[in-house]
């Protein structure tokens, strides 16, 4: 028997795919006078699809969910600090949303097995 | 979760960033040294970033680190001041090749570049303590 429900196990798997995508995201800024650096970031369905077959507890890092935009600029680095910090405040807020949704069905399995 | 992962590249990239302030500072410092323990004006130093893998595999984090530190080859202007006893037989004396203008605002560049990082360790800091807030 699975303890864990099935809307808990795709919002755990989720939860991996948002923290891998906040150390890409994480990795972009830090790279964004590199030259020759090309931003990453992931295809959230793909990289769900991914974490969710393997059942493996590794970050998804398949390169074809990896997707690399194509505005170079003089230095042949495409990052837009802007756009990524943008990306990385949307992603955190997915993160705690899930995180939110996750608490409180945990909250409803434990408040239906306990006694009192 | 690899908060830690977050903050391992963030770090890298505060550390890279103050690497190339340090460089900045010490060209601006140096704007009217017309000599050097090498001899000849002192040389702008320039910052080379690099991406780096943090720990091994294919998923490791990539942070930045500065790869090597160059120095600016292209010839400064020539002064006439004959008095200074580093002119030559027609009294030029070679300045240092240091524009700046161009040091501050790659100093600007910087320090933008150091805030970004900053901002991205908050977010992460704020989305590590909500998650411990499961526990309560």
């Amino acid at each position: 028997m699975e303890i864990l429900r099935p809307e808990q196990q795709v919002m755990q798997a989720a939860l991996q795919v948002q923290s891998a995508r906040a150390e890409l995201l994480a990795g972009n800024v830090a790279n964004a006078d590199t030259p020759g650096y090309v931003a990453r970031d992931l295809k959230f369905d793909a990289a769900l699809d991914q974490v969710m077959n393997s059942r493996s507890q590794g970050a998804p890092t398949s390169s074809d969910s990896v997707i690399t935009p194509e505005n170079l600029n003089f230095d042949h680095n495409d990052v837009d600090v802007i756009q990524q910090l943008a990306k990385s405040s949307d992603n955190s807020f997915s993160y705690v949303a899930t995180l939110k949704l996750y608490g409180d069905s945990m909250n409803r399995v434990i408040s239906a097995t306990s006694s009192s | 979760m690899s908060v830690e992962g977050i903050f391992a590249v963030a770090n890298s990239a505060l550390t890279a960033q103050s690497q190339r302030m340090t460089l900045i500072a010490q060209n601006l410092a140096n704007v009217d040294s017309v000599n050097s323990p090498e001899g000849g004006p002192y040389q702008r130093q320039i910052a080379v970033f690099e991406a780096q893998q943090l720990g091994a595999g294919a998923g490791a984090a990539v942070g930045v680190k500065v790869a090597q530190v160059v120095k600016d080859n292209a010839p400064g202007a020539e002064i006439f001041d004959p008095s200074n006893p580093f002119a030559d037989e027609q009294g030029l004396v070679k300045e240092p090749n240091v524009n700046p203008v161009f040091e501050m605002v790659d100093l600007m560049q910087a320090s933008r570049s150091y805030q970004a990082n900053l901002s991205v360790i908050q977010s992460a800091n704020t989305s590590a303590m909500k998650t411990l807030d499961l526990l309560k």
